[in-house]
């Protein structure tokens, strides 16, 4: 607890006058005036509160040792454990910017958008339980200085001959740079998605670290070391150093000069070299819990910039369906008088083609899904789970990207455009009917999606909970049942009810099981935190 | 055609695009971000930094490919 200088009272930061302030008094001081004894003695850490909880494990830091109550990260009322610890001191702080009440008007902006979001995150009490949290960063400065050769290459065309080539250069020269204020976090449990989500943070606005900033806040402690994310910093730095080579290179006569470096020969030949520093970030912070699990609300403390993945309630994803059926109904019965054909047998035509589109949604989704459940874009948890540094291979993005970019993208709408032209025709010339071409082509389209199921399958090995399986198992099964009818008795007009029926609900649980993945991934059990702080940090963390 | 297969069958096409329509709804309104970036791009928001190249000399290495456009512009 810091002291009033004047009255002896409990003195707090204030947000709007940037300055401590006494409770009693009013009196108001500048952050470096007011230190505890032992930190002015001690240069590299500082006497803090450590509070655990005894439900999720989480340690959070404070200054003031009145008893805690409520976990900030489980949101559960219960008594925190509290312990006094030295803590190494962070080299910078940005302090916070924006009011509670500017925090909730922020967040309110993104709930507006989120309308199948739980209701009460639109409730007022609900949204007074953000917290102010200092969060853990690496602040990375970066610098380079070399004479460097590398490879550079420029392409030409020659119009008149209609060829086109290229010429490679070793380009030379020097370069100097310095690159300050790349910051990540350093916390395990506060995922990188939504560190760059809230980010950027406006580092010029830094201040040297006092104890005195954390008063009346509370902060997370530091438990990844910054070797974590030093290739990243490394890689930003090249990345600007390459594009201000390439700019100087192209003065010239070499116009479209192109400098194709990895970020390893970048950090040899510009000399890249980064150092890493301690600093503590606002951030606005609401644990939203339902039931046993918790859900993340984040705002930005210094530019208000709010981020968080909205669970998707089942009410509001069942009440929409409804709404959006009955609405839908109407139009469909029309359209559907307007062909000649069987009813039944249309029925399954197109049911046939919406669950093979369903599939391929699915598969997209679960493939999002996945890559988010085993943390491998987030590198935080990618080393607190494997102990290795997570390098992203962003040569092998781009070419992905630009790869689905010019195909997947081309190849699915050609797809669409096939089938839409295929069941022009079939419907021109009568096809949807009881004959031998309309049972092939009804057997061929359950054949696809039978094999739109196994690609979705493959995808879903990597599951380790059987419960994952149940939507997908549930949709193939409805394939299945479709397959089967059109093998015994493709003309019965119960049999085609049957099989849409069928493949439309299997379907329906496929959509389900996703929205409930996603609400697990959005919404953890506090027990996965599997927080560590104090002692137990400052063994594994280089300080 | 029969109106009441009609209806069911209308009903149950309805059902199947609304899941599919109103999960991709709930799906792009739960997510509150910015628009990714592009990974090519890097980000430099926030970040303060100065970089000069200086002295550039280039040499012109003799390998060379050639290939055969398929542009076909003229002059």
């Amino acid at each position: 607890m810091f002291v009033c200088k004047n009255c002896g009272g409990n003195i707090r930061f204030d947000i709007k006058s940037q300055k401590l302030v006494c409770g009693i008094c009013n009196s108001s001081f500048e952050p470096e005036e007011i230190q505890k004894e032992n930190d002015s003695v001690d240069y590299d850490f500082f006497e803090a509160t450590i509070f655990t909880c005894p439900q999720c494990g989480a340690a959070i830091m404070c200054e003031d040792n009145e008893a805690a109550s409520f976990c900030t990260y489980c949101a559960s009322s219960t008594v925190l454990t509290s312990r006094i610890s030295r803590e190494k001191k962070p080299d910078y702080i940005i302090p916070f910017k924006k009011t509670k009440k500017e925090c909730i008007d922020e967040f309110r902006k993104i709930t507006k958008k989120a309308i199948f979001a739980p209701s009460q995150l639109r409730d007022a009490k609900v949204l007074e339980q953000f917290k102010a949290i200092y969060i853990p960063y690496w602040y990375f400065n970066v610098k380079q200085e070399a004479l460097f050769t590398v490879n550079g290459m420029e392409e030409y065309k020659d119009y008149t001959s209609s060829m086109k080539g290229l010429n490679y250069y070793n380009v030379s020269g020097y370069v100097e740079g310095e690159y300050d204020g790349i910051c990540r976090d350093g916390s395990y449990d506060f995922s990188d998605d939504l560190g760059e989500r809230i980010a950027p943070y406006f580092t010029a606005e830094k201040k040297k670290f006092y104890p005195s900033y954390l008063s009346g806040f509370y902060a997370d402690t530091t438990d990844i070391p910054s070797k974590v994310y030093e290739h990243e910093a490394r890689e930003i730095a090249n990345d600007i150093a390459r594009d201000v080579l390439e700019g100087e290179a192209s003065r010239g006569d070499y116009k479209d000069m192109k400098v194709y470096l990895s970020n390893d020969e970048a950090t040899k030949q510009f000399n890249t070299q980064v150092t890493s520093k301690r600093a503590l970030l606002p951030v606005w912070f609401m644990s939203f819990r339902k039931k046993d699990k918790v859900a993340y609300m984040t705002v930005n403390g210094q530019t208000g910039a709010a981020a968080t993945d909205f669970p998707i309630s089942i009410v509001k994803y069942l009440m929409g369906v409804l709404a959006a059926t009955i609405l839908l109904t109407i139009p469909v019965t029309f359209i559907m008088m307007m062909f000649r054909y069987d009813a039944a047998k249309l029925f399954q035509d197109v049911t046939l083609f919406i669950s093979m589109l369903s599939f391929i949604i699915y598969f997209i989704e679960i493939k999002r899904l996945q890559t988010k459940d085993l943390h491998s874009e987030d590198a935080g948890k990618f080393y607190q789970k494997y102990k290795v540094v997570y390098i992203k291979d962003k040569k092998k993005n781009v070419e992905l990207k630009n790869f689905i970019r010019a195909n997947i993208v081309d190849l699915s709408a050609s797809t669409v455009q096939v089938f839409i032209l295929i069941f022009y025709i079939l419907c021109i010339a009568g096809i949807f009917s009881p004959d031998a071409n309309g049972i092939l082509l009804r057997i061929g389209m359950s054949i696809g999606n039978l094999f739109m199921a196994g690609v979705c399958a493959y995808r879903s090995f990597g599951f380790k909970k059987s419960s994952r399986y149940i939507g997908l198992i549930t949709g193939s099964l409805a394939v299945v049942i479709v397959l089967a009818i059109q093998i015994i008795d493709p003309i019965s007009k119960f049999g085609n009810m049957l099989g849409g029926a069928v493949l439309s609900l299997g379907c329906f649980v496929m959509f389900i099981d996703l929205v409930l993945y996603h609400n697990e991934l959005t919404m953890r059990k506090p027990s996965l935190l599997r927080r560590r702080g104090g002692d137990e940090i400052a063994d594994s963390v280089d300080l | 055609m029969k109106l009441p297969i009609v209806l069911i069958c209308s009903f149950f096409i309805a059902f199947f695009i609304s899941f599919i329509l109103i999960f991709i709804l709930a799906k792009i309104t739960s997510v509150s971000a910015k628009v990714k970036k592009n990974s090519e791009e890097h980000d430099t928001a926030g970040i303060k930094y100065n970089c000069v190249v200086k002295n550039v000399d280039i040499k012109n290495k003799l390998s060379q490919v050639v290939v055969k456009t398929n542009d076909k512009t003229t002059i």
